[in-house]
């Protein structure tokens, strides 16, 4: 059976510019997760899909910037949560790691202290236990010598070891739900498959829920188990991942898979690209934000942002689907 | 058979390390190290390899943008590394360079025209500034841009934009070869596959060379005709396109193959997982560079440097598990 771990009704974040007034960066977003699911969060710069995982975090700043909506958490809405409510949660049962690890460990605290923190803080480890357990940690994320890299800081470290740190950190209370933020964009190809493989076997060991952020299909086809498809900070395409890669329906989804050289094809054919950019945030006011760039373009897009179309398992937000999709 | 449009032999790029007072024995971070490989006009040639395997290294020795320690590269026959400055100047009229990140590369202070005239400027291309001014229009719309933007400054522009005007500025002096440094890994997937395409188009229209150099396989693999596979400062696999994919010989071009993961959901691929990182170049490891990461390694791979293994004609392999003296060792 499948049971819901966070849902997420109908949020909207803004920010406010001293020049440009109010900038909506997420609209109406809605989505769940699953217990031991993986999510694919996928979105080019400025879709708002980091935003996003902040959010769920509590880490956007309050007073410059507003989360309207629910973020309910175990059956409990965690977005009305105080900030020192939040923190027992934080770390603790929601845990995040980022793309760059080099700037989200302490230079100056040596990996051992930057654990055994997160043990003390959720109470997981006292005085007497805490380096034994942290050496446990490390040694589940695979990190070789893990009695001696407690000693080390992080720039001794090369950038592959560093994410496994960040990712020792993130599982060291062993949370419900894992938010990796393009967890191996800063890394090659091949530390890049140590990374996402460590992942899959933490996921299957203690059955985390795991939100995956990344501008990259492939590690999307690869590790999700549903995919959720951002542009303008709107959900334009939900799909469970074979669903959208075979049979895409929204215009940029379908845009985004044709843009991509495929590993696997021997062809030799043009890519097909989107014409045209992302608009900055704020510039749309109404209609689709889609429709500059898109081929199929017709007079409704223009005069009204087109709701989430339920066509079977899907959800697209695109007029052409007005009439086999049922409006949500 | 027809002269190669370049022709690098050996080329070695060393960079000295400081060491204490006392230790005077210099030790150099050996980036690249012992690269031969031909570029033929027309063609495309793809170079791909990890952070730190001296992929950029060698684009900007073979410019002289950086000075090559040893080795030699012929430019349709002359010899560049014995080119004073002067005479270099001009040959780097012939060979232009595209960089990975167009906002440091482009002069935040110049406008996009006064950037394009600059290039014309220096190569003396256009006399009057009339005739530049035109001739930069008229580069604009080549690269899809608008002949109005003339004006602008570059962080008026989107990053794909930028990267558009860096090709702008490579093609204004009509180069023979363009040695492109990662030109779309800063970018979004959407632009990365407009900007792929303009390098295409670009290429059929002016018959330009290129050599590419990425990280990414599949953009690697889309632009290229060959592939040559970079692993600590050596190329160690370089191959037709078609031939390495279909058969990639050396362990580590498997292991990259494999890792890069596929667009089918429904393909589950058998991962090479590379235990460990890519070593320092600083204090490579003995024998074959690769190892320390090889699951094939034998007791030869840790004290015998491999030679380059011709495999078929136009391919070659460093590995010595293809070379007829020590295949024994591998039954």
């Amino acid at each position: 059976m499948t049971i819901e771990l966070i849902k997420v009704e109908n949020i909207n974040i803004s920010f406010q510019d001293d020049e440009a007034g109010t900038i909506s960066a997420v609209r109406d977003l809605s989505f769940h997760i699953n217990e031991g699911e993986t999510v694919g969060l996928v979105g080019e710069s400025g879709c708002g899909k980091s935003v996003t995982a902040l959010s769920l975090m509590g880490l956007i700043e309050k007073g410059t910037s507003t989360t309207e909506g629910e973020i309910v958490f175990e059956g409990e809405d965690i977005n009305l949560y105080a900030e020192k409510k939040m923190r027992s949660i934080r770390g603790n049962k929601i845990s995040m790691i980022f793309q760059e690890p080099m700037t989200s460990l302490n230079p100056v605290h040596k990996i051992g202290k930057q654990i055994s923190e997160v043990l003390h803080l959720h109470g997981f480890a006292n005085k007497t236990n805490s380096k034994e357990k942290t050496i446990d940690i490390l040694k589940k994320v695979g990190i070789p010598r893990a009695e001696s890299i407690i000693d080390e800081y992080p720039h001794q470290l090369s950038g592959g070891m560093r994410q496994r740190i960040m990712i020792a950190i993130a599982m060291a209370c062993n949370p419900k739900l894992l938010i990796a933020d393009e967890p191996t964009t800063a890394l090659d190809v091949t530390i890049q498959a140590q990374i996402l493989d460590l992942m899959n076997a933490l996921q299957q060991e203690y059955n985390t829920s795991i939100l995956l952020i990344t501008h990259d299909l492939g590690v999307i086809s690869e590790m999700a188990d549903r995919v959720i498809v951002m542009y303008y900070g709107q959900i334009v395409e939900q799909a469970d991942v074979r669903t959208l890669f075979k049979q895409p329906k929204h215009p940029y989804t379908i845009g985004l898979l044709n843009s991509v050289p495929n590993i696997d094809s021997e062809s030799e054919e043009r890519l097909t690209p989107i014409d045209g950019n992302v608009p900055s945030l704020g510039v749309i006011k109404s209609g689709c934000p889609f429709r500059s760039r898109c081929q199929h373009v017709h007079e409704k897009c223009h005069k009204k942002n087109p709701p989430l179309f339920k066509c079977d398992s899907q959800f697209v937000r695109c007029w052409l689907y007005e009439e086999q999709g049922v409006s949500v | 058979m027809n002269q190669p449009l370049l022709e690098v032999k050996n080329l070695k790029t060393y960079f000295p390390i400081k060491k204490s007072l006392f230790n005077k024995k210099k030790h150099f971070v050996k980036a690249v190290d012992g690269i031969s490989f031909q570029v033929n006009k027309g063609e495309t040639l793809g170079i791909v390899g990890e952070s730190g395997c001296g992929k950029s290294t060698m684009g900007r020795s073979i410019l002289r943008l950086i000075e090559p320690t040893e080795g030699s590269i012929q430019f349709e026959g002359n010899e560049i590394t014995a080119l004073n400055q002067t005479d270099l100047r001009k040959l780097r009229k012939d060979m232009q360079i595209v960089f990975q990140d167009p906002f440091a590369s482009l002069n935040p202070k110049m406008t996009v025209g006064a950037i394009l005239g600059e290039a014309l400027a220096t190569h003396q291309l256009e006399q009057s500034a009339k005739e530049r001014k035109e001739k930069v229009k008229e580069l604009l719309a080549k690269v899809g841009l608008s002949p109005n933007h003339i004006g602008r400054y570059p962080h008026e522009f989107s990053g794909g934009q930028r990267q558009r005007i860096g090709i702008a500025r490579a093609i204004a002096v009509n180069p023979a070869i363009i040695i492109a440094d990662e030109p779309v890994s800063a970018l979004d997937v959407s632009v990365q596959a407009q900007i792929l395409n303009l390098f295409q188009d670009l290429k059929e229209t002016l018959g330009l060379t290129y050599i590419f150099i990425a990280h990414d396989l599949s953009v690697v693999k889309h632009v290229s005709d060959r592939i040559g596979v970079m692993y600590l400062g050596k190329i160690v696999e370089l191959s037709d396109k078609k031939q390495l994919f279909r058969q990639p010989l050396h362990p580590y071009t498997q292991a990259l193959m494999s890792a890069v993961p596929s667009l089918d959901p429904d393909v589950k691929k058998e991962r090479i997982i590379l235990t460990g990182d890519v070593p320092s170049p600083s204090n490579p490891p003995t024998g074959c560079a690769f190892h320390t990461r090889c699951k094939f390694r034998r007791a030869v791979c840790e004290q015998v440097i491999p030679s380059e293994v011709v495999v078929a004609p136009g391919r070659f392999v460093n590995c010595h598990m293809y070379d007829e003296d020590y295949r024994a060792d591998f039954n």
